[in-house]
């Protein structure tokens, strides 16, 4: 739960439900996702062949390319809980991805973010 | 199911905004963000986590941590910007390892009426070798000072940049951004390899 006026960093207290109830208490993904990688529904598989939260992450995808923390927000759920959601998701093929590479970036690519920039 | 259009993947980037709380980090990433900044949470888990709330409670503890971001898009150059706003207090340094995971730099956005709370940032990223800026924010009121002045209240190493911003202003903040890419450009170009730093002693302040 974020608190309402949005001015605290942090908000204790009980969730409504525990939030690794709907990873089978799962806390790391199986693939590795960062909070800003890339995701898309490949459309090989429809929703309702999956259990109700994975089913809501793929309906939240909805043919669009989206980053993990945009998923986060649609489905109200903390992010590591998406990555794991996404992870099986993955797995079963039903969503693509692009990780994040943790290499140092490509100089080239970041001349292009710059020239990106520039022109804003 | 019939094969839909598919957007895209871009060439993604992230930067890091830290700062202390009320410095400006959300309405810094908002003035460049294609979308009103959301906020998603991510779980903690910890030992112990030193708040009063959970103070004499043994054993692992899970509690949640705001974080704000943005989006930025460039169509021409088939890439998007994320920028994520970081929870400034140190008991959560432990999350930023994995939100540095794969960041192209950092910016450290200043207050100068609490400059100490740029510290906890500023070693963060020095020690892991990290690219980072300092950006101070402009409140109005606030005092100015001379960037020397600031420098060496930071214990800024000289090649590091530091440049006064309005976390308000598109412009500024575009302009806070590009100095960041330059500089993770320009380490990249001269070096190859991360120059090693040598970490000050900035808690003793």
């Amino acid at each position: 739960m974020t608190d309402p006026d949005g001015h605290g960093d942090v908000v204790l207290g009980a969730p409504r439900i525990r939030p690794y109830t709907t990873t089978s208490g799962r806390t790391e993904p199986a693939a590795p996702l960062d909070v800003a990688s890339q995701v898309r529904d490949t459309g090989r598989y429809q929703p309702e062949m999956f259990p109700l939260d994975h089913a809501d992450v793929l309906t939240s995808l909805s043919g669009t390319t989206i980053s993990v923390a945009e998923v986060a927000v649609c489905m109200g759920r903390p992010v590591m809980v998406v990555k794991v959601l996404l992870s099986d998701l993955i797995a079963s093929g039903a969503v693509a991805t692009r990780a994040i590479s943790s290499e140092p970036h490509d100089i080239s690519l970041l001349k292009r973010l710059l020239d990106g920039l520039q022109t804003l | 199911m019939a094969s839909k259009p598919y957007d895209p993947f871009l060439t993604q980037f992230k930067i890091v905004i830290a700062g202390g709380f009320g410095a400006g980090k959300t309405t810094l990433v908002g003035s460049i963000s294609e979308i009103e900044p959301l906020t998603t949470e991510e779980i903690i888990t910890a030992a112990s986590i030193d708040t009063d709330d959970l103070a004499g409670i043994e054993g692992k503890t899970t509690t949640t941590v705001a974080l704000d971001f943005g989006r930025r898009t460039f169509p021409h150059q088939q890439m998007v910007l994320y920028l994520f706003g970081t929870p400034g207090q140190e008991r959560f340094w432990f999350m930023w390892d994995d939100l540095c995971r794969g960041t192209l730099g950092a910016v450290v956005l200043a207050d100068t009426r609490r400059l100490q709370d740029s510290f906890g940032p500023i070693d963060f990223f020095e020690r892991r070798g990290l690219p980072f800026v300092v950006a101070v924010n402009e409140f109005e009121g606030a005092h100015r000072y001379p960037e020397s002045k600031l420098r060496t209240a930071l214990r800024l190493g000289a090649a590091v940049p530091l440049l006064l911003c309005d976390a308000r202003e598109p412009q500024s903040v575009r302009e806070v951004l590009i100095t960041l890419v330059k500089y993770v450009i320009d380490r990249s170009a001269a070096a190859g390899t991360r120059p090693s730093t040598t970490v000050p002693h900035r808690s003793a302040l």
